[in-house]
């Protein structure tokens, strides 16, 4: 463990339990980082307009603005890719998902030690952050959205990367309840023709397994083939659509924004 | 350059439309193969794009009553999935001059377009 990993390094610590900003001030000074600490999401928001810092550490549950809703600002309204790592108890499971869903970096579950610290700097530092990486694959730990595409239609229409958003967000959840509907009804000749449609809007906005998977119930419907492994491939399609919708609504406004007119 | 593409999936339509008035091309879009056939009744167009799988008039009768009925110098590219190549068999039987598979490269589509108008210039009245 290099004990001089963050030399140089400026390190905002926000934390509302003064005894825990001591105790995270003091791992980090021995990781060779200067600190500054703020007491809640406001005030680390003014910080960090005011000032440069190298990596934000976020206490989740803090009062007034909590750790999700003060990343979400730092990210959608600041448009800052500042490294950010949660500081959380993980007492609820899906925790570490939501971390990442609102933009964090990573996280370190309390109460750590210099070394898991040491670790989950490291971790950070080493993958590419979100500004990093390239834009337009949108990633979370649980899904990748490939959007590149929209921009190699339309340059930098802005308005009609929206609306073809719009439109895969409209459209996606009527094809999927033909999907279920036909398959209910055992109607492989329309349960085919929706998994075909499916895929057409999936060859515009690329969800990475959601494509192999109507692709794979087109096969077997149309086909009429393996019919009793169609059910677990539907019910894997409807959960990951769920978190691509999820992701799409709340940082697509996000890119849009970025990308000058 | 006048462009019709039929294709009954909006987000692939609005892919394909999208990237051709890019292109700088006057493009109709069409949901379906009765609608294709309906814009084509009031006027032809450069070339057509057209999908196989659509609601009314398939991509595949479009193609044998736009060959037969109007003019088989117009080009058309048929849009197919991967897997359904015999399909893209029959669509060329039936006059189709070239194919893309979805999912397409949006420089492919726009390079197979422009070969296809240098190659046949427009007769459209």
């Amino acid at each position: 463990m290099s004990e001089n990993m963050l030399q140089d390094k400026k390190v905002l610590v926000v934390e509302d339990n003064i005894i825990n900003q001591m105790v995270v001030k003091h791992s980090l000074q021995k990781l060779g980082a200067s600190t500054d600490i703020a007491g809640d999401g406001a005030e680390a928001i003014a910080k960090i307009k005011g000032d440069h810092y190298d990596l934000v550490l976020m206490d989740i549950q803090m009062p007034v603005m909590d750790g999700y809703e003060t990343t979400h600002y730092i990210r959608n309204q600041m448009n800052c890719t500042i490294p950010i790592i949660a500081m959380t108890a993980f007492a609820l499971k899906g925790e570490d998902e939501k971390c990442f869903q609102s933009g964090m970096n990573g996280y370190v579950s309390k109460p750590f030690t210099v070394e898991s610290l040491h670790h989950a700097i490291n971790k950070v530092f080493d993958s590419p952050t979100i500004a990093n990486a390239n834009p337009n694959v949108l990633n979370n730990p649980n899904v990748s959205v490939d959007i590149s595409m929209l921009y190699e239609i339309a340059g930098n229409d802005d308005a009609y990367i929206r609306n073809m958003i719009a439109t895969f967000l409209e459209v996606s959840p009527v094809t999927l309840a033909k999907i279920e509907t036909a398959y209910n009804n055992s109607d492989w000749e329309n349960l085919y023709k929706a998994a075909h449609y499916a895929k057409s809007s999936l060859a515009v906005i690329k969800v990475a397994d959601m494509y192999e998977w109507v692709t794979t119930i087109e096969y077997k419907a149309k086909n009429k083939v393996e019919l009793d492994t169609l059910f677990p491939l539907i019910e894997l399609l409807k959960d990951k659509y769920i978190v691509v919708e999820k992701l799409l609504s709340e940082k697509f406004s996000f890119n849009i924004n970025s990308v000058s007119v | 350059m006048k462009i019709l593409i039929a294709e009954d999936e909006p987000l692939m339509l609005m892919a394909i439309v999208g990237r051709l008035k890019n292109d700088g091309y006057d493009v109709t879009a069409a949901t379906d193969g009765r609608e294709a056939l309906k814009a084509i009744e009031t006027s032809l167009p450069d070339l057509i794009i057209t999908d196989i799988l659509m609601p009314y008039t398939s991509g595949l009768e479009l193609i044998g009553i736009v060959k037969s009925n109007y003019s088989s110098a117009i080009p058309i590219i048929v849009l197919s999935g991967l897997g359904q190549e015999d399909t893209v068999m029959e669509a060329f039987e039936l006059g189709a001059d070239d194919f893309l598979t979805k999912p397409f490269n949006p420089t492919e589509l726009s390079l197979r377009v422009q070969k296809l108008l240098k190659l046949n210039p427009p007769k459209s009245k």
